[in-house]
């Protein structure tokens, strides 16, 4: 008992020098913030009730706040705090993810705890605008994936390919609480009038994942597959539907000329496909840096993807987005945009009813911290 | 008359390269005089500042420490080592800290702060003026001032 003791008290002595300076010289904080305005010309609002014709905050503006600290020369936690409008348009904050990182060695590293999704190029970062040049990303892909974080392990293996870094990111989970917009196809079902905003919850069990990224000097390639079983039972699914998941992209940046391009494919079967349709989608992105400014051109395409039968409603739509990001110094910038959305094939594409066309105009402000 | 005034235009461009020279001292990466390595390609510097894989090599444990973007060593160590611009440097870190898959190296006040921690830091690696140098750190690789 004895020895017990005083071995605990030296390990505490040579412990307490070392753990009191690493608590102040290891924990970083790094925050993010985007305050954006969005106008429409049409009164029919987005799916999401966010954008209006009238001058709206709601589906650009947030805060986030990054936390990290060393434990010890392998190990490290991080954690993201963000803010922003809620589902009822308040403000609401909370953490988006965390995990704790161990690195086995210099290029495999396994993070376990509340992960983000990478699904598309920009997921891991989707809140962070300065990170890329646009307002948002397309929403005909970026949509189309609502699970945004898993609770769960992956690995992180990084390998030198001559010029170039592979990542292989395995990773295996679920979400839940995660929620989804619900169509407005289903909403009578569940009694409610057409332009409601509804989310509900879903569960995603038994995730199995792999992402893949090879990057260069100005390239990168991804490409993305999941499996997972999902059920809504507030929606009354509740057979856990078989889902499939796949994408891929390439970003570039070479001199002054920027490319972004990605694809996906959905597919759910059983009675989920009611809520989440069988959806393809692609855009394409091109821009040219001049000193400060980066104008950029954007092209994106949704399409139905179900096969006759399926329950789920084909939501279909092309949009054509002009923009230009201004950089304010290091660590700021500011992003205008004029997107000209056309729901296609008598859909409602990704808006409250169908119409002709619509026109959405943005101005952010992006800023790191 | 054009050719006077290329010529004159040389001239002036080239006294001006002559006087930045006097001005900027050679950039230098160094480590404490008794970490087990005696250099680093800029390419192993380059993946090192990065963290990118490949930045140990042999295995070796590198720390690497950076300095504010106001330092004139961190100017010269951007553009010639990294070969980036600072704006393209934010934007790779924005990706990295904010996707929690890296952080940038720990920024040091100045190129003695940078002499203090390497020899304190197992493995630890700083680029510092060469007019900075003292005997008990070893350069590992010397970046000519441009």
């Amino acid at each position: 008992m004895h020895t017990r003791l005083s071995t605990w008290l030296v390990a505490a002595s040579l412990l307490l020098p070392a753990t009191g300076s690493l608590a102040v010289e290891n924990i970083t904080l790094n925050g993010f913030l985007t305050v954006g305005a969005t106008k429409s010309n049409s009164t029919t609002a987005s799916g999401n009730g966010n954008i209006t014709d009238d001058v709206g905050f709601d589906e650009d503006s947030r805060v986030g706040i990054q936390i990290s600290a060393d434990i010890n020369d392998r190990m490290s936690v991080t954690a993201q705090l963000l803010g922003r409008a809620d589902r009822n348009q308040n403000f609401d904050a909370g953490f988006d993810w965390g995990f704790v990182s161990y690195a086995l060695s210099e290029d495999l590293t396994v993070r376990g705890g509340k992960l983000k999704f990478p699904t598309f190029l920009v997921s891991e970062y989707i809140e962070v605008g300065y990170a890329y040049p646009w307002i948002r990303p397309p929403a005909e892909v970026y949509a189309s994936n609502p699970i945004t974080a898993i609770t769960g392990l992956d690995l992180l293996l990084r390998t030198r390919l001559g010029p170039l870094d592979l990542l292989v990111q395995p990773y295996a989970g679920t979400s839940s609480g995660d929620e989804a917009l619900v169509p407005q196809e289903v909403l009578p079902m569940l009694g409610l009038a057409p332009g409601t905003v509804k989310y509900a919850g879903f569960d995603a069990e038994n995730m199995l994942g792999i992402n893949l990224a090879l990057t260069g000097d100005w390239l990168t390639l991804r490409g993305g597959w999941l499996r997972t079983g999902v059920s809504a039972p507030s929606l009354g699914v509740t057979s856990k539907d078989d889902v499939r998941f796949a994408s891929i992209g390439a970003s570039i940046d070479w001199h002054d000329a920027i490319v972004y391009t990605e694809a996906f494919r959905r597919d759910i079967d059983g009675q989920a496909n009611a809520f989440f349709p069988n959806q393809k989608g692609w855009y394409a992105t091109a821009g040219y840096r001049i000193a400060r400014f980066l104008p950029h051109l954007t092209w994106a395409q949704l399409r139905d993807d179900n096969d006759s039968g399926d329950p789920g409603t084909g939501l279909e739509q092309d949009s054509l987005t002009l923009g230009l990001r201004v950089e304010l110094g290091s660590g700021a910038a500011l992003k205008l945009e004029a997107q000209r959305v056309e729901p296609q094939n008598g859909s409602r594409g990704l808006f409250m009813a169908a119409e002709d066309d619509i026109n959405v105009f943005s101005l952010a402000v992006d800023v790191i911290f | 008359m054009n050719l006077i005034k290329k010529t004159s235009l040389s001239c002036l461009a080239l006294l001006a390269a002559l006087l930045g020279g006097l001005a900027q001292a050679d950039v230098v990466l160094v480590a404490d005089a008794s970490l087990a390595l005696d250099a680093l390609t800029p390419e192993q510097a380059r993946r090192l500042y990065l963290a990118r894989p490949g930045r140990f090599p042999g295995g070796l444990r590198l720390v690497p420490f950076d300095q504010p973007a106001s330092s004139p060593a961190r100017r010269v160590f951007v553009r010639e080592v990294l070969k980036m611009s600072e704006r393209e440097l934010a934007q790779y870190w924005s990706r990295r800290t904010f996707a929690g898959k890296g952080r940038p190296p720990r920024v040091l006040a100045d190129d003695a702060a940078v002499v203090d921690r390497v020899k304190h830091t197992p493995g630890g690696v700083g680029y510092i003026d060469a007019d900075s140098l003292d005997d008990d750190i070893k350069v590992l690789l010397r970046i000519p001032a441009p």
